[in-house]
């Protein structure tokens, strides 16, 4: 399969600055310390599918909570700017599986200005008649001005204001990269979105992987309910029970399994980026779990990176068996002296490093 | 784990029996059981089934000292290979590193310093280690390498060549304080020598002071700890009074920097 990606440095982006990821393969661990950089290289990468959208860079923000935004759209992409610097850039390049390098740089610039309250509620998206005439008034407020340049050509430039609530209209994509992030509580609340674990081939596969959990599941189905939000329910019909249960009856680890192999499926020929993916994993379901997730992957030739705290999770990939190891690179960050580092081990060296020289691989 | 890491490497299992005893004894380190201590020990491939019964880790405030036998004088040089690889390897600011190798070794008949000084330069070389003098005997060299990172890193090494001599050696001591101790036993022992002088009278194969002395050493281990000989063996060498060891003083003086 491609290394769709074969280096990618990021330049500076939040805390991180001159981080850069080489000889990447076509499965690649992140882990490190707490704030080291795991997710916020995530998210970087995710914007790898359109660089110049606004929105590709909304994840980064942080500002969607679980139920409510727990910032301002102003607040959340300032803070994607390194902080300590006068120079408010975000910049990476990479390599990808040709050789070719590209670049992708975001400029941002800082003030105050007036706007109408008029003018701002038709960037929330609210009519001009919903407003009386004694209330369009002038305000201050601040805003953020950025400037995307993809290969060092200028593509878009959008201005977020102070109380501003919604993003202006999506920009042409220029997409370097299909890519598909999944967080690590994602399966919880989209687990209604599984649709492709049931093509033929696929679903034989995501069976035989969920029999792991319980091995007395005999199918599992796709009910229409246009009740629901996605117009669709799964049954689980197994041996222990007369009656089908809904697949949200059943615990985590295999709800959270069915979505990672879907999220592979989806990102076909591109890159998948995952972010702790063992949570919600049993370690006796693990062995099964990622290698089925991982030969799907190179199978779908589809780039991974993903990230984790737990040591134990980490084994289980590097010695998911023998004809895996040479598709998998470990990388782990660090911060030291104000420098970002991320040293890069190939499976074979990761096993060495643990078990015989007694390094810490986290 | 915090504070310096330390290591030692040893020619044998004896060897790094004794120097335990000694660094608790006399330097003031003391067994750990933390696990994550442990785990973190440098455990060779080619070395393993050594490694995991006889090193431990000494704590002295919070430093580490490793024990590392590495089963013979003539893989001293893979023992520095392997610390030294862990220390281009190690992550950046961490304890990982070793500050400080110590390598010992006995000094045997017709063989030269020079030899075994030369071959640990030869693997201070292939890592591009730096050292601002030549490499002496029980002298502590300050030495800098970088790790896979590029990052700089600092470390000591000590090389200890230990003069052989019969009536000095640790196996003879060692036989001679179990005779003071226990008449039966004198009796087995003194056979055992006479045993091991008479039975190669062409020198075929017990051809130095060193063999003759670890084969008359091995025949009373036979006898005395036919089966399960391993953990017998090392609780006898336990209880001996090591630091009544004239050599021992002066040899290992320069252990007290660890």
């Amino acid at each position: 399969m491609r290394k769709h990606l074969q280096q990618f440095k990021i330049q500076s982006y939040k805390g991180l600055k001159g981080l850069s990821l080489d000889d990447l393969n076509c499965i690649n661990i992140i882990t490190g310390d707490n704030n080291s950089g795991k997710t916020s290289l995530l998210e970087v990468l995710s914007t790898l599918n359109n660089p110049q959208d606004t929105e590709s860079w909304l994840p980064g923000t942080r500002i969607m909570g679980t139920r409510w935004r727990t910032s301002s759209y102003l607040d959340g992409f300032t803070g994607l700017f390194p902080a300590d610097s006068d120079f408010k850039e975000i910049s990476y390049e990479f390599c990808n599986d040709k050789g070719i390098s590209k670049s992708v740089l975001v400029k941002a610039d800082f003030g105050q200005t007036q706007i109408s309250t008029g003018e701002l509620n038709a960037l929330n998206r609210m009519s001009f008649s919903s407003v009386k005439n004694e209330e369009n008034v002038i305000i201050d407020t601040d805003y953020l001005d950025m400037t995307f340049y993809v290969n060092g050509e200028k593509k878009n430039e959008d201005i977020i204001y102070g109380g501003q609530d919604r993003l202006g209209r999506r920009q042409k994509k220029e997409s370097f990269l299909t890519t598909l992030y999944v967080s690590p509580t994602d399966y919880a609340s989209k687990i209604y979105n599984i649709s492709r674990v049931f093509a033929p081939g696929d679903y034989e596969i995501m069976l035989e992987m969920v029999r792991t959990f319980d091995e007395d599941i005999l199918q599992i189905s796709a009910v229409k309910d246009e009740n629901l939000f996605a117009n669709v329910n799964y049954k689980v019909y197994s041996k222990s029970y007369k009656e089908p249960l809904l697949l949200n009856a059943y615990g985590d680890g295999m709800k959270k399994a069915i979505y990672l192999l879907n999220a592979v499926i989806g990102a076909r020929s591109g890159i998948l980026l995952i972010d702790e993916f063992e949570t919600g994993i049993h370690t006796s379901a693990m062995d099964k779990v990622f290698s089925v997730l991982l030969e799907s992957a190179l199978r779908y030739d589809v780039q991974v990176f993903m990230t984790s705290h737990s040591k134990e999770a980490i084994e289980k990939v590097l010695r998911c068996g023998e004809r895996m190891q040479p598709y998998v690179n470990l990388y782990t960050l660090y911060k030291y002296d104000g420098k970002n580092y991320a040293r890069k081990l190939s499976c074979t060296e990761a096993i060495h490093a643990q078990d015989n020289l007694g390094l810490e691989l986290r | 784990m915090a504070g310096k890491n330390n290591i030692i490497i040893c020619e044998g299992e004896t060897d790094s029996v004794l120097l335990q005893y000694y660094m608790r004894k006399v330097n003031g380190w003391s067994d750990t059981v933390d696990k994550s201590v442990q785990e973190s020990r440098l455990k060779p491939e080619w070395n393993k089934k050594r490694s995991r019964s006889l090193i431990r880790e000494l704590d002295a405030d919070r430093d580490v000292l490793t024990l590392m036998p590495v089963g013979g004088c003539e893989r001293l040089a893979k023992g520095l290979d392997s610390a030294l690889e862990r220390n281009v390897m190690s992550a950046p600011g961490s304890s990982e590193p070793y500050n400080r190798i110590v390598i010992i070794r006995d000094r045997d008949d017709g063989e030269t310093e020079e030899l075994f000084l030369s071959e640990i330069d030869t693997i201070l070389e292939i890592y591009n280690v730096v050292h601002s003098e030549t490499l002496s005997n029980n002298t502590w060299h300050a030495c800098e390498m970088q790790t896979q990172l590029g990052i700089k890193i600092t470390f000591q090494l000590l090389l200890m060549i230990i003069p052989f001599e019969e009536n000095g050696a640790m196996e003879t001591f060692l036989l001679n304080a179990i005779c003071n101790k226990d008449p039966y036993d004198k009796i087995i022992i003194n056979k055992c020598r006479e045993f091991v002088d008479d039975v190669d009278p062409e020198k075929r194969y017990l051809n130095k002071r060193r063999l003759v002395t670890k084969a008359k050493f091995d025949t009373y281990f036979s006898i005395r700890t036919s089966a399960d000989q391993f953990l017998q063996r090392q609780n006898i060498i336990k209880n001996v009074e090591w630091e009544q060891y004239p050599s021992i003083q002066r040899d290992f003086e320069n252990l007290s920097a660890l």
